[in-house]
């Protein structure tokens, strides 16, 4: 296990997200670092800037029927289908090892209707320990997950009223399965998201030959890994010239050289996701390497990657 | 982890050794490590393989050449280095409160059976085992595991037909408080069904595709009976950190 400490770079790896502070720009992205224990004898979670908890729903889920995860060549394809343990359970069993952690604690919040939501949040708000809220509005497994993050006027009216019932940090996550992404994010910072975070994963799907039926049990699934890296990076460019509130970059992430390129498009951090899985020791790579490249380039802070993206003549 | 030996015991069946750590050294017999196959055409996912055994040296598994992944597993060399993590999931129960045991495995299912009985034969306890492969060129049975009756399809190795049709028989003429099972799915849920009918307490290790093995991603599930339903609340459990090895009563494959 290795002690990530600041003071052992030359590079300075503490960033700012609206209100927070991270002490490096990598989270852990929500539905791949569980509750953020079950990893903890491999990698401290702490070492991540912060941790995007699994998606909570006001009651408990079993999630979709087998299989609900498959491989391809690039990535993988799941429809988990939002299995979680519901938030009295979240509050109960997983919120106190959270609050033990010394890193932010954001956790992701997804619902079927705006009162989904709003319970859910509220049942939070009077939890210490937690330093804010992701908003799926973008799971694309489950029947009626689309409708907020799919339109910029139902994505606008939930951010609205989630805003109403937290001072906390807000960040709307963006799903990449629609016709303009910078529509529904303009839509979103208008109605006091704090910060953006794109994006979820592709709609996709497999087909197995043999016996002529799809890979997933639910015929579609999201799909992710480094295969839709470029798809993210190109969202993550063009949301950052829409908007002026903070981006958090997803999608494919598994090395240092991949954070950089999506912190050169515009993200302020970024998360891991399928990386998690493959990988469980990323991060202290990631974070080894990124030190490398930031020296190359003669950076000091690595926020200063941010944006920095040049054009040609 | 650097790799020790990596032997071919049996067709297209290959007995590979690693370094131990000292978390795998307190590996128990149903768990598992997961291995990162780099190179050409490697799988996406990491593979589980069952731990076969460990000691104080080295940490053995034994695998069946199926596709790129374990063919790149089979082309490693002594001094190359293997991207391990585990050991993971919970193994079998090493209680043994039972007077007698018997084990019972198909092909690559037997690893986990293997190092249990060596965890058995330590407590002096001597189980009764029973292996199927499809023929005698796939038996890797170590020469030090004995009391040993086998099953295969073709007959060129005791006898012929299923596993499961040995366990029928043995379950005539022998009295069995426990059964531990590893296998194909098909070979366990035959196992479970003759457990049931005879009343004898069964345990069984599952392989899922484990999208990681660490329960974070919840894709390997297992739907749980109607009895662990009522007592969880949970209509799945997770096989590899709530597995691999499950009470057949807890479980419906």
């Amino acid at each position: 296990m290795n002690e990530i400490s600041k003071e052992r770079w030359d590079v300075d790896f503490s960033i700012r997200l609206g209100s927070l502070i991270l002490k490096n720009p990598l989270l852990a992205a929500s539905g791949t670092y569980g509750y953020g224990r079950e990893l903890n004898n491999i990698l401290k979670t702490d070492d991540f800037g912060g941790i995007c908890t699994k998606s909570i729903t006001p009651l408990a889920r079993d999630g979709n029927e087998p299989p609900r995860i498959a491989e391809l060549k690039m990535g993988m394809l799941n429809s988990i289908g939002l299995a979680n343990v519901g938030v009295q359970a979240f509050i109960q069993d997983k919120i106190p090892f959270l609050q033990s952690l010394e890193t932010n604690i954001i956790v992701n919040v997804a619902g079927f209707s705006i009162g989904d939501y709003i319970g859910v949040i509220q049942l939070l708000e009077d939890i210490e320990g937690i330093d804010g809220y992701e908003i799926n509005i973008s799971c694309p497994n489950v029947e009626g997950g689309l409708e907020f993050g799919s339109s910029s006027k139902s994505a606008a009216k939930l951010t609205k009223a989630l805003r109403a019932e937290t001072d906390r940090f807000l960040m709307v996550k963006l799903s990449p399965n629609i016709t303009d992404i910078s529509e529904i994010a303009i839509a979103v910072e208008g109605e006091g998201a704090d910060s953006l975070s794109l994006i979820n994963t592709l709609i996709g799907m497999g087909i197995e030959i043999d016996s002529e039926k799809p890979i997933l049990k639910n015929v579609y699934g999201g799909y992710s890994g480094p295969a839709i890296k470029p798809v993210a990076l190109a969202m993550v460019h063009k949301v950052f010239h829409s908007v002026k509130i903070p981006i958090v970059g997803i999608g494919g992430i598994s090395s240092a050289e991949d954070v950089v390129q999506f912190m050169l498009a515009g993200a302020t951090a970024v998360q891991l996701g399928t990386v998690n899985f493959l990988n469980p020791t990323a991060l202290t790579e990631i974070l080894e390497d990124l030190v490398a490249i930031a020296e190359s380039k003669g950076i000091r802070n690595i926020s200063d990657f941010k944006g920095r993206l040049k054009e040609w003549d | 982890m650097r790799v020790l030996s990596n032997e071919k015991n049996a067709l297209n069946i290959y007995s590979l050794t690693f370094e131990s750590t000292s978390e795998l050294l307190e590996s128990l017999p149903g768990q598992f490590v997961n291995i990162n196959v780099r190179g050409e055409d490697s799988p996406f996912f990491r593979r589980p393989f069952s731990i076969a055994s460990a000691t104080d040296d080295c940490i053995e598994i034994i695998f069946e050449v199926v596709g790129a992944g374990t063919w790149q597993l089979s082309t490693l060399h002594v001094g190359d280095s293997v991207d391990v993590i585990g050991p993971l999931g919970l193994g079998y129960d090493l209680d043994f409160t039972e007077s007698k045991s018997l084990l019972i495995g198909g092909g690559v299912g037997l690893p986990p059976l293997m190092f249990l009985y060596y965890k058995m034969k330590n407590k002096g306890i001597e189980p009764q085992f029973l292996a199927g492969f499809k023929s005698v060129s796939y038996n890797f049975m170590p020469r030090n595991i004995t009391n040993v009756h086998f099953s295969s399809d073709d007959g060129s190795l005791g006898s012929k037909g299923y596993v499961t049709d040995l366990l029928i028989e043995t379950l005539f003429h022998e009295k069995v408080d426990h059964i531990y099972a590893c296998g194909p799915e098909p070979m366990l849920s035959k196992v479970i069904e003759i457990a049931e009918e005879n009343e004898i307490r069964c345990s069984v290790s599952i392989e899922k595709v484990f999208g990681c093995g660490t329960g974070i991603c919840f894709g390997c599930i297992i739907e749980n009976s109607l009895k662990r339903l009522t007592e969880t609340g949970r209509k799945y459990s997770l096989a590899c950190v709530e597995g691999t090895v499950f009470d057949a009563g807890d479980i419906n494959l």
